[in-house]
């Protein structure tokens, strides 16, 4: 049993996005009108005609509110559309920012009373995206090696070395026009995606004692497609190379990739008073090679990997959500704990409260293998979902 | 068989809210095009006016594709609607079951007929 984990938490995911984040950022499909949407209680007092800015990394887009349009309830939020920016610069009809997609930031500024205030955003749908950066300091690590005698001899006995660290970091993500797309078709049905991203974080130090992780990484995603019996599927291929300059092991990987719906399998209602409605059994599929050089040894083999994810309501208060998902790894020195196969299957039952409910009872069981560091998992978790516990406030 | 049905009626529903004379009411393009966009993202219909979409249960790339979807629908039947994908998104986030009423009724609310 020593395998078992069992956890009674609270679960704060929800409550961390949403004071991370106020409100979100989209661009409307056909007439790229920018959108900022907030629960109302978070709305910004603006209205039609106000002076705004928008700052999205390092793109300030300024504008005026060309409309405020609140719903009622039981959508209660607030649509601020605005005017179009005059610096705003589309690509296919996607808004090109020049910001690191992954923080997914952006902010609001407006006036209120004389007083300048902001607003958190994220951002929504597809953007065009390019980002660098260069951050150049001292790096120290002590030598620890003699610290088992207690805190205090450790702090005498440790041993200093500094070092100068390099971090650089730049990507790209860019939708791309594909040929015979329909023109008013959604976005993700006529635009090809490719990634880049450049990783530098090394120091000129050799030794194990400093970080020494570089990577180069490119992808590319067709549009996704929806026929016979698949909806929205994309196709991708993806190549990676990690190396570490100093010591020499590097790791590289090149997979292709498939994911979709298929809505043969519509989500299952059993004893609802009220159909509800939700996406299909998704798939996604991924298979490539993997070669390796770890401390001179060379090996190579390839890895796939298959999951699946199907939702059932049940009487009038639940869902329930299956998940299955198999990873293949016949890399030919891979360690000895980690297994050829590794299968995780999950089952998360949500019990909804109303619509008003601010909690979702939550329980999981995972049994299967779960990646190299434990041989096999089995993990039972029990839990309540806070939804939108807080509003962030400014 | 039943697909068939299905498609059948879609396409019927659309066709009846294809170029509405001016002053047409908003709301049954609204409930139309959502119709049509839970299609797009693989749930066909047809949809009673009751039935709850649970936004929990659609991921935010989901959301996005089917406000676009709804987007691309009012704007085919001579009507301007804002971006609809931030909307979607924090319905996500709040795991919101909403009707498909009380969802074109909201959608109706911010429909402009277009100049």
């Amino acid at each position: 049993m020593k395998n078992c984990v069992v956890a009674l938490s609270l679960l704060l995911a929800s409550f961390t996005a949403s004071a991370d984040c106020t409100g979100k950022l989209s661009v409307g499909v056909q007439q790229q009108t920018i959108t900022a949407t907030f629960p109302t209680s978070d709305a910004p007092a603006v209205k039609h005609g106000d002076p705004v800015s928008l700052t999205i990394g390092d793109t300030v887009l300024k504008t005026t509110v060309a409309d405020v349009t609140e719903l009622p309830a039981p959508v209660s939020q607030t649509l601020i559309t605005f005017d179009p920016p005059a610096g705003a610069k589309f690509e296919n009809g996607v808004l090109k920012v020049d910001a690191d997609i992954g923080s997914n930031a952006a902010k609001l500024a407006f006036s209120e009373g004389g007083e300048d205030k902001s607003a958190d955003l994220c951002l929504v749908g597809q953007f065009n995206s390019t980002a660098h950066s260069l951050t150049v300091g001292a790096a120290s690590a002590s030598d620890n090696s003699s610290s088992q005698a207690g805190a205090a001899a450790s702090d005498a006995g440790a041993t200093q070395d500094t070092a100068t660290r390099i971090q650089y970091k730049a990507s790209s993500r860019r939708f791309r026009e594909a040929q015979n797309a329909k023109p008013d078709d959604i976005l993700s049905a006529r635009l090809a995606m490719t990634e880049f991203a450049v990783s530098i974080d090394t120091t000129n130090k050799k030794g194990e004692k400093f970080v020494d992780d570089n990577s180069f990484r490119a992808g590319y995603y067709t549009p996704r497609r929806s026929g016979f019996i698949f909806n929205r599927v994309r196709f991708g291929v993806a190549a990676q190379h990690s190396r570490a300059f100093h010591v020499g092991d590097h790791n590289s990987d090149a997979t292709l990739a498939l994911d979709g719906w298929l809505p043969f399998f519509r989500a299952f209602n059993f004893g609802t008073p009220q159909k509800r409605l939700a996406l299909p059994l998704s798939f996604r599929l991924s298979a490539g090679n993997r070669w390796q050089d770890v401390s001179g040894v060379n090996s190579h083999g390839p890895v796939a990997e298959w999951a699946f994810l199907y939702h059932v309501y049940l009487l009038s208060d639940y869902r329930l959500d299956l998940e299955h998902r198999t990873v293949f790894n016949d890399v030919k020195e891979r360690p000895a704990t980690t297994p050829r196969t590794q299968h995780t299957w999950k089952a998360s039952l949500f019990m909804f409260l109303g619509d008003d409910s601010r909690f979702n009872a939550v329980a999981s069981y995972e049994n299967g293998h779960s990646g190299p560091v434990f041989t096999q998992l089995r993990q039972y978790f029990l839990g309540v979902g806070v939804k939108n516990l807080f509003g962030s406030i400014k | 068989m039943a697909v068939l049905g299905d498609k059948m009626h879609t396409t019927a529903t659309l066709l009846s809210f294809a170029n509405p004379p001016a002053g047409t009411d908003p709301a049954p393009i609204a409930l139309g095009c959502i119709e049509s966009g839970l299609d797009k993202i693989g749930i066909p219909g047809p949809h009673q006016p009751s039935d709850l979409i649970d936004f929990g249960a659609i991921d935010e790339d989901s959301c996005v594709d089917f406000a676009q979807a709804v987007e691309i629908c009012i704007g085919e039947n001579g009507f301007f609607v804002p971006s609809l994908a931030g909307s979607f998104v924090l319905l996500h986030e709040k795991g919101t079951a909403i009707t498909v009423a009380n969802l074109a009724s909201a959608i109706a609310v911010l429909m402009k007929p277009k100049a």
